[in-house]
């Protein structure tokens, strides 16, 4: 295939090179001709007939001649054995064969001539050989095949040695990936530091390769975190079972142990739930799902939910509205962030305490700020608190997953907004920051 | 729930309120077996003829050739997976009402399930009285009202001026609590769980927190109870709530 495209390109070009050569020479021809025809005439007819013979005698190399014929035919000066038959004596040029004087006998060659016939009847005859065009054809026809052939025969060793190379490369590159295939993800494909574009596509690939191992060890990690976790609430609730079997007299004693036994395992499938909501959340799914959202509507529908259940555990539930404003926001999600911190915050707040919801703004940023009278979580603590399973130390006994901090701290994020917790005023605050996007949450 | 036209036997629905124990057959397809025994041990327990199938493709042939009342559908099954089933069937115009069951728990699985025609969701691994609830809404699904007013015993809903009274007595209501109660009153007699309140009423797909429901329950009891009057809501422990209204609620 490239031998053949690079055999046409040096044919083309040495067409190209003949044609524009070849074009030159004759036009040059053409001139000179008609040049010397112009200045023979000008002459009266004995220094045209003296210049004809000056020049005949002159040509020592044989290319151009001139000659005068009488009416009949004769030759009265000049290099041409006779006239040419069939010639034309319009003053244009023609290709015609002609036969030099002295060479009678030889073959005809052919030239550029013009002819004129003059005031006395006699015909004026001037050219030139195209000896030269011919030559120039034959030399560049030489070159071609001296040329081209060596070049022809490098360029296909030179792409069968390439190909035999990358099929080289490609095999080593197919060996790793069976390799990795295998299960061998540390391994990488082979290529050499800045090298050509199959080097640089392995290079490309060998990172996909990594962030590919990074994922999978990440998953193994919270596998491996999950598998954890849910190890002691199960060998609590297998011991519990065991010795309730062991110890229990009564079927009452029984029927308590099965309950106890129930909300054990129940907690441990609350957990599995949270964990898999949270994962649902960071999946950058339900993109789709943005709007804007009124915020002073939301914090009321959560209000709405909570005030009865604060009403009911004795607690005082407060929302104080500022100006209402909209963020781009799954409102479902967002909603789901706010419910849980208000969740928090009435199993927190102590006896008789206060829970309170609050829309403020800092500047043009909309805060939501969940708050209770309760002792919060200690600065130290805070980060942690993010994590999975925190539970806050003095709180271990209230119920819960310990997964809700984690949980709103996935939605913040996937919203791009950000959560801050403080101590405020007789309290412990955790505020959403709804920053405004850049750009990546339009709807 | 989808609100689809119900064109099964609406007579039964109308039974079913005086009549809990008339047999309605159940087609329960789920590939683990341990669970389908559970499961079909349950829904015998309350009264219901249920078959169980193995996989999808049996369960196809077995729907095509007997009428059943509901199908419970595993969403994950060998050979033919649940929602190309469910669409299968309702290409084919089955319109049997389904109960998907799934471990694929997410937001986006259960309207997955739902789009593909399944009538309700229950996500793995979920409460035999959580299931048998939804079992129960499905079979005898509230009368697609024309009717303007609805009954519980002494208790009247006005459904276009949002008025309840109870003995001419008016009870104000938050539209939250009305809501409430209209689910209720609309599901007379039967077991409604907390999940299908949070689901129904509030639109939420999660339950923060299990007292939240009783707590709402237990506002909308003192409004429509006072003293001398026989509580209405009945509360059913580790499950739900149910409505008791005496005798036939139709106008």
């Amino acid at each position: 295939m490239v031998c053949a495209a690079f055999a046409a390109t040096t044919l083309l070009l040495f067409g190209f090179i003949y044609w524009q050569t070849a074009g030159l020479v004759s036009a040059r021809i053409d001139d000179f001709i008609r040049h010397e025809h112009a200045a023979l005439l000008r002459e009266t007819p004995a220094v045209m007939a003296a210049d004809v013979n000056t020049r005949y005698a002159d040509d020592l190399h044989r290319l151009s001649f001139a000659a005068i014929f009488a009416p009949s035919g004769l030759r009265v000066a000049g290099g041409l054995a006779a006239l040419p038959r069939n010639l034309a004596d319009d003053g244009n040029l023609h290709d015609i064969e002609v036969l030099r004087r002295g060479e009678q006998g030889a073959a005809p060659e052919v030239a550029r001539v013009a002819a004129d016939r003059l005031a006395d009847g006699s015909v004026l005859v001037v050219g030139r050989s195209v000896q030269d065009l011919t030559d120039l054809r034959s030399r560049i026809g030489r070159a071609l095949w001296l040329g081209l052939m060596p070049a022809l025969a490098a360029s296909l060793a030179i792409g069968l040695f390439a190909s035999r190379r990358t099929i080289v490369r490609v095999r080593a590159v197919n060996r790793a990936i069976a390799r990795i295939m295998q299960g061998h993800l540390q391994e990488r494909l082979p290529f050499r530091a800045g090298g050509d574009a199959l080097d640089q596509l392995a290079e490309s690939c060998n990172r996909m390769l990594g962030e590919i191992e990074r994922l999978l060890d990440e998953v193994r990690g919270v596998g491996d975190g999950i598998a954890h976790d849910l190890r002691g609430p199960l060998s609590r609730l297998r011991f519990r079972l065991e010795v309730g079997r062991a110890r229990a007299a009564t079927q009452a004693e029984l029927d308590a142990v099965v309950a106890q036994g129930l909300q054990d395992l129940d907690q441990s499938l609350a957990t599995i739930t949270a964990l898999l909501r949270i994962g649902e959340v960071q999946a950058e799914r339900r993109q789709a799902a943005f709007s804007h959202v009124g915020l002073a509507e939301l914090l009321r529908e959560v209000a709405e939910l909570y005030a009865p259940l604060a009403e009911h555990r004795g607690l005082t539930f407060g929302l104080t509205l500022g100006a209402d404003g909209e963020v781009p926001a799954d409102r479902a999600l967002l909603l789901e962030a706010v419910v849980n911190l208000v969740d928090n915050a009435v199993k927190f707040a102590p006896q008789s305490g206060t829970v309170s919801m609050a829309l403020m703004w800092e500047g043009a940023t909309p805060v939501l700020r969940v708050a209770d009278s309760g002792p919060g979580i200690a600065p130290a603590h805070r980060q942690a608190a993010l994590g999975r399973f925190y539970r806050a130390p003095p709180s271990q006994h209230v119920a819960g997953t310990g997964l809700g901090l984690s949980l709103v701290s996935a939605i913040v994020r996937r919203h791009g907004f950000e959560l801050r917790m403080s101590d405020i005023a007789g309290g412990f605050a955790v505020d959403i920051v709804c920053t405004a996007p850049s750009g990546a949450m339009q709807p | 729930m989808l609100a689809r036209p119900m064109s099964y036997s609406p007579s039964l629905t109308d039974t079913a309120d005086v009549c809990p124990l008339h047999r309605h057959r159940i087609l329960l397809i789920e590939d683990d077996l341990g669970l389908a025994q559970t499961i079909t041990g349950e829904l015998t327990h309350h009264g219901y003829a249920a078959t169980h199938a193995a996989d999808g493709q049996g369960a196809l042939a077995s729907v095509q050739e007997a009428s059943y009342d509901l199908l419970i559908l595993d969403r994950v099954l060998p050979g033919i997976d649940g929602i190309t089933l469910i669409q299968n069937m309702r290409a084919e115009s089955i319109q049997v009402p389904v109960l998907m069951i799934s471990s694929l728990g997410t937001v986006d699985e259960r309207i997955a399930g739902l789009k593909a025609g399944g009538d309700d969701y229950l996500a793995k691994p979920f409460d035999l009285n959580e299931l048998i609830a939804r079992v129960e809404a499905l079979l005898r699904r509230p009368r697609e009202t024309r009717e303007t007013v609805l009954r519980a015993g002494d208790l009247v809903m006005d459904l276009v001026d949002r008025s309840v009274r109870r003995r001419g007595r008016v009870i104000e209501l938050l539209p939250r609590e009305f809501k409430l109660l209209e689910y209720l009153m609309r599901r007379p007699n039967r077991l409604v769980t907390r999940a299908m309140l949070f689901e129904e009423v509030w639109n939420y797909r999660f339950v923060p927190h299990s007292n939240l429901v009783d707590v709402h329950i237990g506002k909308l009891r003192r409004k429509i109870d006072v003293t001398g009057e026989a509580p209405l809501i009945e509360s059913v422990t580790g499950s739900g709530f149910i409505l008791r209204a005496s005798g036939r609620t139709s106008p």
